[in-house]
């Protein structure tokens, strides 16, 4: 293995798999697609080296193989013992945490969840995020709103009971 | 920004670390030297299709082949590897096959002049023999299991008899029970589960447990009451039946008791037909064009991935059976072979398909093979593998 990429992974390691978690909702699967992700980069990794961000490229590479799984997958249902369905919060008791918010998460659409990630997880402006995703920044801001408002929809809140979430806004 | 922006910020910027912080490179290592590998090989396989195709396309345009299959999956181009096509078994009127391992059974007649018969086939050799030569009346339905041949029909009223099962030895075609119906009610479908045979006898909203008993002394026959006209069946892995309930549109689980018919529990919600058993806890049906594995007893319970493996097979699936090897699956119009392989993997194209020759009544599975029965009334031997 290349002694940079190797160095690079070693770097970047706990990043990605905190990215790749949030954008799955699973630690052991984000594991098997940010390895997946560093394979395809290791083929290429002279040329990805050479780019003004690397970063952006492992990330969208992480990016495209949750993509790719997802896309496989939808048409077919696992069997599983625990229901997927998000514990929902009572908007009265504003009994939200974290936790919650980012399970709604993954009620969001793959690709606005995607959008809504690097934005808020990696802290990307709207440029970087249209770089990494390779789309217009255009098309950003409306993934960004729809992710919003499919959030909100999720969490059955409207901003007003967000203020009340204890943990949430400052 | 709007608030639900500033809590998920924060709640993103919460989430937790993971536990790894150590990447594993040594395995790393090892992934990509396999795809390094894979990326070669699949050069030199670029190349060798290339060459293949542009040595064997024109000898293939050139050849007026009758052979309509058409492998989509994994088997490489190449002379020799083609599927064949389907083979006439030659049966004479087949109304009703049944599968038994490597052999088939089939119901036919020789009408005007001749009875009602039942013959053995090793579909693979095209060896036949008679199993039984002469059935008193016209019966529509076959079976095998309990080392036993059931044919049973009737149900019009033309008869004498009525409705009648007939239950012959399967090793040598004698008939060792017969239980006639006493009423034009015949039934609908058979499933084989706790040593017994469990029939639906739709007309009259219930299903017969016949369970047989030793030489010299009459099976035992038990009634249990199902609403809503009991028409398909199928026994699971879980030793459990469950029957559509075709007027209520919605299927009933069946829980055999060891001192008593059974008791009748969950009721799900679904429309569709059953098509056949689809291993574990699954059956098989239908939703529109699409093939569905449906674990009712999740379904039951209310749990939403109830439906696992989902194909679309671009119009109504007729028939379906499964294998330990994979599924055979069919519309009207064409047949089709899925590894058990891709089903798994979630990423399910057909290994193989061909066209039917008539309409697709029935599919068979019978040894690595599949026999089709269509509504030209003639039985076809697939087996593309072969």
């Amino acid at each position: 293995m290349d002694a940079r990429f190797a160095e690079y992974v070693s770097g970047q390691w706990s990043a990605l798999l905190r990215y790749a978690t949030v954008l799955c909702g699973d630690a052991v699967e984000a594991e098997e697609l940010v390895q997946a992700a560093l394979v395809r980069v290791a083929l290429r990794w002279d040329r990805v080296e050479a780019k003004e961000n690397p970063h952006y490229y492992v990330r969208r590479t992480v990016l495209n193989v949750y993509l790719s799984k997802w896309r496989r997958l939808r048409g077919r249902e696992s069997l599983t013992a625990s229901v997927p369905d998000v514990a929902m919060t009572d908007p009265t008791n504003a009994v939200l945490d974290h936790d919650v918010v980012r399970r709604a998460l993954l009620h969001v659409p793959p690709r606005q969840r995607a959008v809504l990630v690097l934005r808020y997880l990696e802290d990307m402006t709207e440029a970087q995020t249209a770089d990494v995703l390779g789309c217009s920044i255009g098309t950003v801001k409306s993934q960004t709103s729809k992710g919003l408002a499919r959030l909100r929809e999720v969490l059955d809140v409207n901003d007003d009971v967000v203020a009340d979430f204890p943990g949430g806004v400052k | 920004m709007s608030r639900i922006e500033d809590v998920l910020r924060d709640a993103l910027g919460d989430a937790p670390h993971p536990p790894t912080t150590q990447p594993p490179l040594r395995q790393l290592e090892q992934e990509i030297g396999r795809a390094r590998r894979r990326r070669r090989s699949a050069v030199v396989l670029a190349v060798l299709a290339v060459v293949t195709v542009a040595t064997v396309l024109p000898t293939v345009f050139l050849q007026s082949s009758s052979d309509k299959s058409v492998p989509v999956g994994p088997v490489p181009p190449g002379p020799g590897r083609e599927p064949p096509a389907l083979r006439d078994l030659g049966a004479v009127n087949p109304r009703a096959i049944a599968p038994d391992a490597s052999v088939l059974y089939y119901l036919g007649d020789e009408a005007p002049t001749n009875p009602w018969f039942i013959t053995r086939i090793d579909p693979a050799t095209g060896k036949d023999s008679r199993l039984v030569q002469e059935l008193p009346d016209p019966l529509s339905h076959l079976a095998v299991g309990l080392g036993r041949v059931w044919a049973f029909g009737g149900g019009d009223g033309a008869y004498s008899d009525l409705s009648r099962i007939l239950v012959f030895d399967q090793a040598t075609g004698r008939q060792i029970d017969k239980v006639t119906v006493h009423t034009p009610a015949a039934p609908y479908a058979v499933a084989f589960a706790q040593g017994s045979a469990w029939l639906t006898m739709s007309v009259l909203g219930e299903v017969w447990r016949l369970t047989p008993a030793p030489p010299g002394t009459p099976m035992r026959i038990e009634h249990i009451k199902v609403a809503g006209q009991p028409t398909d069946i199928v026994a699971t892995e879980s030793g459990y039946l469950w029957i559509r309930q075709s007027l209520k549109h919605s299927w009933v689980r069946l829980i055999p008791t060891r001192n008593g018919s059974g008791h009748l529990s969950a009721v799900v919600s679904w429309d569709g037909p059953m098509l056949s058993a689809a291993g574990g806890n699954q059956i098989w049906t239908r939703e529109g064009s699409r093939l569905i594995a449906l674990t009712p007893a999740l379904l039951a319970q209310g749990i939403s991935v109830a439906a696992g493996a989902r194909l679309d097979l671009g119009e109504a699936p007729v028939a379906a059976a499964q294998t330990p090897d994979g599924l055979w699956a069919a519309t009207a119009n064409n047949i089709y072979w899925f590894t058990a392989s891709s089903l798994r993997n979630g990423d399910p194209k057909p290994a193989y398909t061909i066209s039917s020759k008539g309409a697709v009544l029935g599919l068979a599975a019978v040894g690595r093979g599949l026999v089709i029965h269509d509504s030209d009334g003639r039985l076809y031997y697939w087996d593309p593998r072969g």
